[in-house]
C-alpha cells in the first residue's frame, strides 16, 4: 500500500469542487476532516453557489458549508483575472471539451494559486490532466485515507464516514482505493454501496469466481 | 478585467446574452442596473458593439438564472420553443411552466443526442393546412387519410404514444403537469414535433391530448399548441383539432359497426356497453358517449344522462373489464426525476466521458447526487461491462 498522506503534507492548500463538498458533508465528520489536515481548504464562489443551488430540495450541504466558512475552517476564493481567462478556456467551446462551471474555476483556482484541485469528477480529473499537467488532482477518498485524517478518527468512525458518503452522497471511489475502502467497510455494508462498482459489492468469493 | 475572447464573435455571444435575459423576462434596464451599467452599455453589448468582461458575464449568467458553460457552449444545439409560444399568446402561467419543461426536456434530448452521434429518424406526415369550408369535414378527411397513410385501416389505436414516437417521429414527453394543463404541441425544424402530456391525466385522456395535438401537427404544423382547462375552443384550429382527434381515435364506421356487435340483442344502453365500446377504442367513457351522440348511434345528451346518474365509475369499470385493462407505464416513468429515455443517454453520455457530472445534472435540471443516482442505476451489474454483448451495426 502507498502512504497517502504524504501528498497532503506538500499541499499548501486544498480547493474542493462541489463533487467533494456533497461528498464531505455526507460523512457528518467534515469538520472532523478539516481540521485532522493542516492545509488551508479553500472552495470557489462559483462552486459554493452551485451547492447554494441545492438548498431548493433540501439538500444540507450548503448550510454546513456556510457553518464550516462561519468558524473559518474553510475559505471562500475568488478567480483572479488571470485565473478568470484559464476559466473561461474550461467553459467556452464545445460541450465534450468543456466543464461546468464550478468544476472549471476550481481547476482554474488551483492552476493560479499552486492549490492542489480535491475533483471527484472523471471528466473534469482526465481533461485538467491534459491541458494543465502541472495541477495535482486528488479525490475526497485520497482525503479521507490520508494519513492525517486517519490518525484523527478511530477505524470505525473511519469506516462510517466512508460509508455515508458512499450511500448518501453516492462518491465515486478511485480504482486504485477499492481493496481498502472495501476491507474498511466490510462486506455487508459494501454490498449497500451502489456507486462502488458491481464487481465490489458482490462478496469477495463471488468476486474471486467472476474475475 | 479581461474581455471575453475565443472564438465567439462579439454579436453573437450579444445575441446569446439578449435571448438569455428575454428568457428570464428581464428587461435591458433592469439587467444594466445589477450590472451597475447605463442601459445604452447593456444594449452595446447585446449588439456586439462593445465585449462584455468576464465579470460582466458572470453576473449576467447568474442574474439570467444559466451557467456561462451553457451560455457560452458554441457547438450545442439551441432550440428555443418559448417564443413561439409568446408569439401566439399563451401568457397563463401554469402553461408557461410546462412550455419551460417542454423546452428543457426537447433542448437536453437534442444536445445528448447530437453528443453521441444519433440521428433521429423522422416521418412527418403530409401537411393538410385548412381550407375554407367545414373544418369538422376537412378533419374527418384528414384523419381517414393519416390512418391510411400509417397502414392502420380501421383499427383501434392502442397506443397513440408510440404511434406519435415510432411511426411519426414525434418527440413525446409525458411528465406530471398541473392537472389543468393537458399538453403542448411545437414544432421545430431541428427538433420535429414535440410533444409534452400530462402524466397526472389517466392514459386514455393522454390519449385524446395526443391526438389532438396530431391534428395540430397535420394542419397547423408550425403554430404551437397548449392544450389546458378554459383554453380558447372557438378558432377553427382547434375545433379542427378536436373533430381529428375523435375521427382518429374513432372513426366512424369502426364505431358503427363494433356499437353494432356489443349492442346486439339489447334494447337499452347500458354502462356496461359505454366501458366495453370505450375499452376497444382506448378512449375515455365520456368521449365515447360524445362519439356515439355526434354519429347518431345514441341520442343527444346520453352523457348528461349518465353524469346526473352517477356516472360511470373506474370501479364499474374494472368490475366488467378486470385484467383487461391495460397498465400505464408512462405513469410510472413519470415519477422519475427522469425519464428512461434521457436517462440512457445522459448516462451514456457520461460514460464515455462526454459530459461531466456538473454539465450532466445542469442538462436534466437534477442536483449532483440525483445525476449520481442516475448514472449508478445504469452502471448496476448487468448494465454495461466487457462481457456485454457488442451491439450489430
Amino acid at each position: 500500500m502507498s502512504h497517502p498522506g504524504s501528498w497532503l503534507d506538500d499541499a499548501g492548500s486544498l480547493v474542493s469542487d462541489a463533487s467533494v463538498w456533497i461528498n464531505l458533508v455526507a460523512t457528518e465528520r467534515a469538520d472532523v476532516v478539516l481540521r485532522a489536515s493542516s492545509v488551508r481548504h479553500l472552495i470557489t464562489s462559483t462552486a459554493l453557489g452551485e451547492l447554494e443551488a441545492g438548498r431548493a430540495k433540501g439538500r444540507r450541504t450548503a448550510i454546513v458549508i456556510a457553518e464550516l466558512i462561519e468558524i473559518g475552517l474553510i475559505s471562500e476564493v475568488a478567480l483572479r483575472p488571470a485565473e478568470e481567462e484559464t476559466f473561461l478556456g474550461l467553459v467556452a467551446g464545445p460541450i465534450s471539451k468543456t466543464l461546468d462551471d464550478g468544476e472549471a474555476a476550481t481547476i482554474a483556482y488551483a492552476l493560479g494559486s499552486g492549490s492542489v484541485a480535491l475533483i471527484d469528477e472523471r471528466k473534469a480529473t482526465a481533461l485538467c490532466g491534459n491541458q494543465f499537467p502541472s495541477v495535482k488532482v486528488m479525490s475526497t477518498t485520497d482525503l479521507l485515507l490520508s494519513q492525517a485524517v486517519q490518525s484523527a478518527m478511530t477505524a470505525d468512525d473511519l469506516a462510517d464516514s466512508l460509508f455515508r458518503a458512499l450511500l448518501v452522497a453516492r462518491m465515486r471511489v478511485p480504482e486504485h482505493h477499492l481493496p481498502e475502502v472495501c476491507r474498511l467497510l466490510g462486506p455487508e455494508r459494501q454490498q449497500q454501496c451502489r456507486s462502488l462498482p458491481a464487481t465490489w459489492r458482490r462478496p469477495p468469493d463471488a468476486r474471486l469466481a467472476v474475475n | 478585467m479581461a474581455a471575453v475572447t475565443g472564438s465567439l464573435t462579439p454579436e453573437a455571444l450579444g445575441e446569446l446574452l439578449r435571448e438569455a435575459r428575454e428568457n428570464a423576462k428581464l428587461t435591458q434596464a433592469a439587467a444594466a442596473q445589477a450590472l451597475n451599467v447605463a442601459r445604452t452599455t447593456l444594449v452595446a453589448i447585446e449588439q456586439g458593439q462593445r465585449r462584455a468582461r468576464i465579470e460582466e458575464l458572470q453576473k449576467l449568467a447568474a442574474l439570467y438564472r444559466v451557467s456561462l458553460n451553457v451560455l457560452l457552449r458554441q457547438d450545442g444545439v439551441r432550440v428555443d420553443l418559448r417564443p413561439r409560444f409568446r408569439k401566439a399568446g399563451e401568457d397563463d402561467q401554469e402553461v408557461e411552466s410546462a412550455v419551460a419543461l417542454l423546452n428543457s426536456l426537447v433542448q437536453a434530448e437534442l444536445e445528448l443526442e447530437n453528443l453521441l452521434g444519433i440521428k433521429r429518424a423522422r416521418n412527418d406526415p403530409p401537411e393538410r393546412p385548412l381550407l375554407p369550408g367545414n373544418v369538422i369535414l376537412q378533419a374527418e378527411q384528414d384523419a381517414a387519410e393519416l390512418r391510411q397513410w400509417l397502414g392502420l385501416g380501421m383499427a383501434p389505436i392502442h397506443d397513440m404514444l408510440s404511434l406519435l414516437e415510432v411511426q411519426l417521429g414525434a418527440r413525446v414527453f409525458v411528465r406530471q403537469l398541473p392537472a389543468r394543463v393537458s399538453g403542448l404541441y411545437a414544432f421545430d425544424e431541428e427538433a420535429g414535433a414535440c410533444i409534452l402530456l400530462n402524466a397526472a391525466h389517466p392514459r386514455d385522456r393522454r390519449t385524446q391530448t395526443g391526438a389532438h395535438e396530431t391534428g395540430h401537427f397535420i394542419s397547423t404544423r408550425r403554430a404551437p399548441d397548449a392544450l389546458y382547462s378554459d383554453s380558447p375552443e372557438a378558432t377553427r384550429e382547434e375545433r379542427y383539432a378536436n373533430a381529428f382527434a375523435r375521427c382518429l381515435l374513432t372513426p366512424a364506421r369502426a364505431v358503427a359497426a363494433r356499437f353494432q356487435d356489443v349492442t346486439a340483442g339489447a334494447a337499452r344502453l347500458t354502462r356496461r356497453h359505454i366501458i366495453i365500446l370505450a375499452h376497444a377504442f382506448g378512449v375515455s367513457r365520456e368521449a365515447m358517449v360524445r362519439r356515439l351522440e355526434e354519429l347518431g348511434l345514441t341520442k343527444s345528451g346520453t352523457w348528461d344522462w349518465f353524469a346526473d346518474h352517477g356516472g360511470i365509475t373506474d370501479e364499474q369499470a374494472r368490475e366488467v373489464l378486470g385484467d383487461a385493462i391495460a397498465s400505464d407505464p408512462a405513469k410510472g416513468d413519470a415519477t422519475r426525476p427522469v425519464s428512461m429515455r434521457l436517462s440512457l443517454l445522459a448516462s451514456e453520455a457520461w460514460r464515455r466521458g462526454l459530459l461531466s457530472e456538473g454539465q450532466l445534472a445542469r442538462l436534466l435540471h437534477i442536483d449532483r447526487v440525483e445525476a449520481r443516482e442516475m448514472i449508478d442505476e445504469f452502471e448496476e451489474e448487468g448494465a454495461v461491462d466487457d462481457e456485454s454483448p457488442w451491439l450489430l451495426a
